[in-house]
């Protein structure tokens, strides 16, 4: 008995102080917080599970230790909203730019697509490279000065990752390229929140009691008022996070904030409906349960203990506990608690974690809780998810880009050509063509994957498919066009328009300016110059080139790869009043992306050059995070479908199989 | 056991949507595991495996237990695309839960172009009588619309949510593309079947 006094003391002691940001793991369990209100307080606004999992920040809440002149939080510090620079890359330096996009298939490390651009920083020349593979994607921008030869597209992307093992990239040739690659890039994006406000009075320890609570105290209805603007969710326009603006089935009102531009609908324990005799309260834990991040209000010196609440989604809480203020208004301690794999979040508490209410503390409250979700994002539950997401649709987005080019290309032959002089069936006919050729290849596919099944009854939900069968059909589907009857010295349509250049096409074009023109000219569209015609013309041809014919050209390559490079220089020149045109646009995509100069006046290099470095400073300071699993526009996603309904493919995929725990 | 003939078992995807706190875990861990949760625990997407026997021969299910919350709205629409079929689920105790799946529905319907959607409408916590919100009537006429098995059930049953599945494998076969039988049997699959058959 003695002894196990003594054992409670040194908990005590050990609970009483604990470190700021404790993440230790001790097989001591912690007391229970029954044991803890056993005691006598103050009590810590947070206590551990007994057997932790949780770490801690924010433990000093001695407000006599406040210097009185000086004021409770520093005017200097900088609230900072994380941020993910990597998925707006694309949009700030590719988007409507003059710029090459590339896919192929990598055996180790999956689906690849390259976009690459010739950047003028300064009065420096640089390769911008962007490579996507489907764990991350590798940005880098490479003085061309430090190369001591003009690399091909497989060097570039070596640049950026070494581990790249292709033969070759394939240009994308489809237009509307550009928009199906921002939505991938940008899919980890969401500017719509949603978080739990929890409501703990005195002595509640579990959460039958947190969501049993009807009544609002003064101090709690004043933090709402201070949290956000009461809203009427009936006919709500903005974002409801899962409430019902349409029926009221989860209540009348609700509490709800803009914050640069960032849109959070809050969900209030006590303003979610209660039922009678339910003892789970589901119609309250339904929505809080499925936040991931909560903030817990509690009028009294009272514990929290953060698996209170069960739930595989809460990852993080924000403590607040109100304190009496006097004249100058209440103060608020505040204590942060995290699941043990969620990364420390800023903005960092001041020591001692007291504020003063105003809007200083408000956008502190705000930024954390913000920044806590995009952390809880790292944690691994969501971090596996989102690994499984963005393999599946960067096959997908591969899938997309290789149909689309090959359909470009399938435009070329003879009859393709009667048929297009008739009308839009014959354009359909080749689009037909290309699927049902796909589909043969995707049933390919699925047979070679579906063998494995048998063996396993453990499945994973990833949707990476095995590489080896896959690099197998996409072999077998890049033969197949080599089939149809197409002639290499077609005449060029000139309504037709590649989005994509590769740099192996400009040694064709050298080659055909060598020989004679052929046929008739066709009559020239408002805005397609001589130039991209030929390109268009040796686009067609590339796939369809043998491979001895690039082995033995491959001693000559640097000089005609030189002198093409030099050919793109003078072409982005000749294009600055189609610059001009393009600029006039409202951002939609007028498919002249390829054709948009990358010369600017020298003011606008200023400013190039100004957004690098700040590109250059986050990223350093963000690191290379694999991003959030959130999809704030899933129409954006879709809104190439009515376009061309037509070549929906059905995606067969393979399952992963990895041993599963047993249930 | 001497009229058994050992046959490759088809393999599906099955995924499990429907709104939050519908009880899509609890019909999972029911039917895979035995097992009924009391607690409802909101459940980041979990998956589950379990060979079954419909028409007198295996099926192995893949099952996929969303999130409910919109979360992961990408994911999800992954899976409605690609996967082989779909229980979707309401509870009689919401009727918020019921008025989300013909928006739900209509989701799937685009998400997979011409490609069937073979389904079952499930009407949940059927035990839960007084709390009732949503008549039986209302999900059988709405199964009707849609042409696909209707059933309301509690996930406390063992043999309700068994039933579940089966009828989920029957639609799935039943909605097959002709040309799609064959390439899903490997050709050696006899060889590499388990020598135990599990049957749950």
């Amino acid at each position: 008995m003695i002894e196990k006094m003594q054992g409670s003391r040194m908990d005590e002691q050990r609970c009483s102080f604990p470190p700021p940001l404790k993440t230790e793991e001790d097989y001591i369990p912690y007391p229970s917080v029954h044991e803890v209100l056993g005691r006598e307080g103050p009590f810590p606004l947070i206590l551990l599970p007994q057997f932790g999992g949780y770490w801690i920040e924010g433990t000093n809440h001695e407000i006599s230790s406040l210097p009185e002149t000086e004021p409770l939080q520093s005017p200097t510090t900088k609230v900072k909203l994380e941020c993910n620079p990597t998925a707006r890359i694309y949009r700030k330096h590719f988007l409507g730019k003059e710029h090459f996009n590339y896919y192929s298939l990598d055996t180790a490390l999956g689906h690849l697509v390259f976009s690459l651009k010739y950047d003028v920083i300064g009065d420096q020349e640089h390769l911008r490279l962007l490579l996507r593979t489907k764990c991350r994607t590798h940005h880098d921008v490479i003085p061309i000065s430090c190369l001591t030869e003009f690399p091909n597209v497989v060097q570039m992307a070596k640049l950026v990752c070494e581990d790249v093992n292709v033969d070759r990239f394939y240009p994308v040739l489809y237009p509307k390229a550009s928009r199906l690659i921002v939505t991938f890039d940008e899919h980890v994006i969401s500017n719509n929140f949603k978080f739990g406000v929890i409501y703990q009075k005195l002595g509640q320890t579990s959460e039958e009691e947190l969501f049993s609570t009807n009544e609002e105290s003064p101090a709690f209805v004043e933090f709402l008022e201070f949290l956000g603007q009461k809203v009427k969710l009936q006919d709500f326009k903005g974002f409801r996070g899962g409430l019902d603006v349409t029926h009221g089935q989860t209540g009348t009102e609700s509490v709800y904030c803009n914050f640069r531009n960032k849109e959070i609908m809050f969900h209030v324990s006590t303003k979610l409906p209660y039922t009678e005799g339910d003892a789970q309260q589901l119609q309250r834990k339904r929505h809080i349960g499925n936040d991931i991040v909560a903030v817990v209000f509690q009028d009294e010196n009272t514990p929290f203990v953060p698996d209170m609440i069960a739930s595989n989604f809460l990852h993080a809480y924000v403590v607040v506990q109100a304190e009496g203020g006097g004249p100058d208004g209440p103060l608020y301690k505040v204590s942060v608690t995290a699941r043990d794999d969620v990364p420390f979040f800023g903005p960092p508490l001041p020591d001692p974690a007291v504020f003063r209410k105003g809007p200083e503390f408000q956008e502190f409250l705000l930024t954390k809780l913000i920044n806590a979700e995009y952390a809880c994002y790292k944690a691994e539950k969501f971090a596996k998810l989102e690994e499984r997401t963005r393999a599946a649709l960067l096959e997908t987005l591969y899938e997309e880009l290789h149909i689309h080019s090959q359909s470009m290309m399938g435009l070329g032959g003879d009859d393709d050509k009667m048929e297009n002089g008739s009308g839009g069936g014959g354009f359909f006919e080749s689009f037909k063509r290309v699927i049902r050729s796909r589909s043969q290849s995707m049933d390919a596919m699925g047979l070679s994957n579906k063998k494995p099944n048998t063996v396993s009854t453990s499945h994973s939900g990833s949707f990476t498919p095995n590489n080896p069968d896959l690099a197998k059909a996409a072999g077998i589907s890049l033969i197949v066009p080599g089939k149809s009857p197409t002639r290499k010295k077609s005449g060029p349509f000139g309504s037709r328009r590649s989005s994509a250049i590769g740099i192996e096409n400009i040694q064709e074009v050298q080659e055909k300016r060598e020989s004679p023109p052929a046929g008739q000219k066709t009559p020239d569209s408002g805005h397609v110059s001589q130039e991209p015609k030929s390109e268009n013309s040796s686009t067609q041809s590339s796939p369809e080139m043998p491979t001895t014919k690039n082995r033995v050209e491959s001693a000559a390559q640097r000089t005609e790869v030189l002198q093409g490079f030099s050919r793109s220089s003078s072409s982005a020149s000749s294009f600055t009043s189609v610059v001009e045109e393009t600029e006039g646009v409202d951002g939609d995509d007028t498919g002249l992306e390829s054709v948009s100069s990358s010369g600017t006046p020298h003011k606008r290099d200023s400013f190039l050059y100004s957004t690098w470095l700040d590109d250059s400073v986050s990223t350093t300071s963000g690191g290379s995070s694999p991003g959030l699993t959130r999809s704030p526009h899933p129409d954006v996603g879709k809104s190439g479908d009515p376009a061309c309904p037509e070549i929906k493919i059905q995606l067969e995929t393979s399952e992963q199989h990895t041993p599963q725990m047993g249930c | 056991m001497e009229g058994l003939v050992l046959r490759p078992a088809k393999d599906y995807r099955v995924v499990v949507l429907g709104s939050v706190a519908v009880g899509k875990t609890a019909l999972a861990t029911q039917f895979a595991c035995g097992r009924f949760p009391e607690r409802c625990e909101p459940s980041v997407e979990e998956l589950f495996s379990k060979v079954i026997e419909v028409n007198r021969a295996p099926a192995l299910l893949e099952i996929v237990d969303t999130v409910g919350a919109e979360h992961l709205v990408t994911l999800k629409d992954l899976y409605i695309r690609n996967s082989d079929g779909f229980v979707v689920l309401y509870s009689v105790c919401d009727e918020a839960s019921f008025q989300a799946v013909r928006p739900l529905r209509e989701r799937m319907g685009r998400l997979r172009g011409s490609r069937a959607v073979p389904l079952v409408l499930v009407g949940t916590k059927a035990d839960l009588d007084a709390e009732r919100q949503v008549l039986t009537a209302q999900g059988r006429a709405l199964a009707r619309e849609w042409r696909c098995p209707f059933l309301e059930i509690t996930t406390k049953s063992k043999t309700m949510v068994d039933h579940v599945f089966t009828q989920v494998v029957r639609e799935m076969e039943a909605l097959a593309p002709p040309g799609q039988e064959a390439p899903r049997i490997p050709a050696n699959a006899l060889e590499t079947w388990p020598a135990e058959r599990f049957i749950g």
